[in-house]
């Protein structure tokens, strides 16, 4: 994007075309979706409070844990693949809706990509929920662009939409187009990949560890003349690397399993 | 959740893998069936493991699970817990059958000196036979269980979530599993985000819904499983 002309006059448009769907970030971390459940925990991992509550996935209809589901380390992370369970729309918001209300944190509602009727039926509904103040959306790895732009366009309304971009997926042709359409912010996502067993069967998931922060900065380089705000995501480990992604010019930094585990030790090189 | 960094003062191996003792504070201490979250300081391990009591050695306690390799006496250990639900040895129990259906004898351990300790009679079936088992815990093949199912009045069970329709056939729990003996199983899983997002991957189905072994187990009554 930064590497396109064209882009950039596509995207300025853009951010002039939704005035009102701007974010705000008053921390410079919030958590990604599927690292803290649906509702803001207790006590925040962290001594500073995020900037947003960002919930799991949520789809329209139940969606059942994987029969394969695989937990795989790698040299510099892991691969995890669940099938990224949920309840359903329904009994999420029956569940934590009173809680959403109640939080003192900004909860944005992480929807995962479905037909465009289901997604504009939980965006409508979602517009109304005390709490909640923006719209995470994210996609299936099958998804194409043509369905993801049809996915934009039926979550777009009232509440400021993020769209969660996997690593992998951020120089896509469709994406100046995605950047026009009304988005509030881009956020980096975890990419897929595949980790070989001993045997040589590949298991296919989403990739996280410190051995991303380099893709982090890449695709947040790219993303700079997209005109708009860009939370960075994935591979963050130590809390300096969240200085260091904000001053490269991330708006927030999204953490995910580091949360789980505690920072990493800063080593001395 | 209770923290302490603690070394590593001794590891072991055995037929099942590794074990490192530690001094931890009481407070910490696994109830059997009950784990913590251990991770090297060194920043190695990306994800915390799961660690479950199988002994204790004057006052350090012995934990087993997946261990990494590259964990050595000396070296530090961030542990965090106790977490989960353990097991419930009933103090009426005077027949108690341990049946490690993995293999993972060592997670039923603390279980066995318990029973013991309380003047029950306790049998271990499985298929791998560990060394070091107490001399009042009689070992048995996993195939002479069936016919002593019925000869327990407490029945704790380790496997893995694969194994348990395997489970339900080799009891004959078809759906819906009546009680016949008091049972509980601590379901051995690998956990991601320990309880924290929900992730599922340690997803288990108990009537008709999936709980996280993490979080509402890792130990269940064995009647509330789906077989």
């Amino acid at each position: 994007m930064n590497d396109s002309r064209k882009d950039d006059s596509v995207v300025e448009e853009s951010s002039l075309s939704a005035p009102g769907c701007t974010l705000e970030f008053s921390s410079p971390w919030m958590n990604s979706a599927g690292t803290l459940g649906f509702a803001p925990p207790a006590q925040w991992p962290l001594p500073v409070p995020p900037a947003a509550f960002v919930t799991n996935p949520i789809s329209y209809r139940p969606r059942k844990p994987a029969q394969d589901r695989a937990l795989q380390t790698f040299p510099g992370g892991f691969l995890l693949h669940t099938g990224v369970p949920s309840p359903g729309f329904r009994e999420v918001i029956r569940q934590y809706a009173p809680r959403w209300a109640r939080s003192a944190t900004p909860i944005w509602i992480h929807l995962l990509g479905d037909t465009p009727v289901h997604l504009d039926r939980m965006a409508r509904q979602i517009e109304d929920m005390d709490g909640v103040t923006a719209i995470e959306l994210s996609f299936a790895h099958h998804t194409g662009g043509a369905e993801i732009l049809e996915m934009l366009r039926s979550v777009t309304g009232e509440l400021p939409v993020v769209l969660a971009v996997p690593l992998d997926r951020v120089r896509e042709s469709w994406m100046p187009q995605a950047a026009a359409s009304g988005l509030a912010a881009i956020s980096l996502a975890a990419p897929r990949g595949v980790v070989a067993t001993d045997t040589g069967r590949g298991i296919h998931g989403r990739l996280f560890g410190p051995a991303l922060l380099p893709q982090v900065h890449t695709a947040l380089e790219y993303l700079q003349g997209c005109g708009l705000p860009v939370i960075a995501g994935g591979g963050v480990t130590r809390q300096f690397e969240i200085d260091r992604l904000i001053a490269a010019g991330a708006a927030c930094v999204q953490l995910d399993f580091v949360l789980w585990r505690g920072w990493l030790p800063v080593r001395s090189d | 959740m209770a923290e302490a960094i603690c070394d590593i003062l001794e590891i072991s191996l055995s037929d099942e893998g590794l074990s490192a003792q530690f001094d931890i504070p009481a407070r910490m201490a696994p109830a059997p069936g009950q784990y913590l979250l251990g991770c090297s300081l060194s920043g190695v391990d990306v994800l915390p493991v799961a660690l479950y009591l199988t002994g204790a050695v004057d006052n350090r306690l012995e934990l087993c699970g997946d261990i990494p390799a590259h964990w050595t006496p000396g070296e530090k250990i961030w542990l965090r817990g106790p977490a989960g639900k353990g097991f419930h040895l009933p103090a009426q129990a005077r027949r108690v059958a341990l049946i490690a259906l993995s293999g993972r004898v060592s997670r039923l351990r603390p279980l066995s000196r318990q029973a013991v300790a309380r003047q029950a009679v306790v049998s271990l079936f499985s298929e791998y036979l560990p060394a070091a088992l107490p001399a009042e815990v009689e070992a048995m093949p996993l195939q002479a269980l069936t016919d002593a199912w019925n000869w327990a009045d407490y029945a704790a069970i380790e496997a893995e979530s694969a194994q348990i329709d395997q489970l339900g056939r080799l009891l004959g729990l078809e759906r819906p599993a009546r009680p016949v003996v008091p049972a509980e199983i601590l379901i051995s899983s690998r956990f991601a985000c320990a309880g924290a997002g929900e992730c599922g991957l340690c997803a288990v189905k108990t009537g008709g819904r999936y709980r996280l072994c993490c979080k509402d187990g890792p130990v269940f009554d064995l009647y509330s499983l789906d077989f």
